[in-house]
């Protein structure tokens, strides 16, 4: 027997964010059969913005990584609501789409999405390990440096 | 394409047309129907841009030489190219749409444009107003340095279809 995520994601003492409500025409989550959709998750920490900046100019590698984390934990908190309010309630992390505001010549994208994906498996183990694209945006909304969206299956 | 159903009725109260469906020019096709009638299908499409009868309009970049209000316009038509793949996909018949399940929006920009999400409001909205709450999906938004025939916006889409 596997330790459940909500017991791991408490053994590893790790803080999810409050579930940020959508401030425009669509909704967190959306679930077809046992898929999961969640939308695309900024640097939000209960309502305040953080890591604004561009990778590649005004932003070192090791902060784009945990504004990724960031987004990770906030797609974890969206899919934990989503899921009645327990991660026991996921299967797996299908896929995440990690999109990094970035300068041309930068090249360093899987690194930085690697905050999400390293998360993931931190918290769900082995059905954290999830296909993946990981790209650069020439810019994200509000001048955010990162923004992830995922897909999970459920129970 | 003949439109039959209440989301058709809604659009003529909205005064809207659906755009000639965009005939894509690769290999690819421009809507997918995934799994049996029976069973609730998904409704897969592919990505549009802010074009009428092949033509496109609001081309360029925001924060360049497209403004924001035109950006919104050119994510309006973007969204309205959808459902005309939507009609095409379901026979005319857009009352099968159960939901819109996830749209992907990408802004042609400038790098110190910050308001994708506005921009992508346009096809949110746009979805909402011709469908209602169903239309409302899980959206990402991002902006990039360039798009095919300089389109100013692109999305695509997956809906869910009633069995």
């Amino acid at each position: 027997m596997t330790a459940s995520h909500e017991a791991r994601l408490k053994a590893l003492n790790i803080a999810l964010p409050n579930p940020a409500a959508p401030a425009a025409n669509y909704v967190p989550y959306t679930i077809s059969g046992k898929t999961l959709y969640v939308a695309g998750q900024i640097t939000l920490w209960n309502g305040e913005l953080k890591y604004l900046g561009k990778l590649g100019a005004d932003m070192e590698l090791a902060q784009g990584v945990e504004a990724a984390r960031l987004c990770g934990l906030n797609l974890i908190a969206q899919a934990r609501h989503a899921a009645g309010g327990s991660l026991d309630n996921i299967k797996q992390v299908l896929k995440l789409g990690g999109f990094v505001n970035c300068t041309p010549d930068f090249i360093q994208h899987p690194q930085v999405i690697n905050g999400a994906s390293d998360l993931m498996v931190e918290v769900f183990g082995d059905a954290g390990k999830h296909a993946r694209f990981a790209v650069g945006a020439v810019s994200l909304p509000r001048g955010i440096a990162v923004e992830v969206d995922a897909i999970f299956e459920l129970v | 394409m003949n439109l039959k159903g209440r989301v058709a009725a809604r659009l003529v109260e909205l005064g809207l047309t659906l755009p000639p469906v965009f005939q894509p020019v690769a290999n690819y096709v421009g809507h997918r129907l995934q799994g049996p009638r029976l069973q609730g299908q998904h409704l897969w499409i592919a990505g549009m841009g802010p074009t009428w009868a092949q033509a496109v309009h609001h081309a360029g970049k925001l924060g360049g030489t497209v403004s924001l209000e035109d950006g919104i316009k050119a994510a309006r038509l973007t969204a309205l190219n959808m459902l005309a793949q939507a009609a095409e996909a379901l026979d005319g018949d857009l009352d099968r749409i159960a939901g819109c399940l996830k749209v992907f929006v990408l802004v042609n920009a400038r790098p110190d444009f910050i308001d994708a999400h506005r921009v992508a409001d346009g096809v949110t909205d746009q979805l909402v107003e011709v469908l209602g709450d169903i239309g409302r999906p899980v959206r990402s938004a991002i902006a990039a340095p360039s798009l095919p025939l300089d389109i100013s916006t692109e999305a695509d889409a997956l809906f869910l279809l009633h069995s």
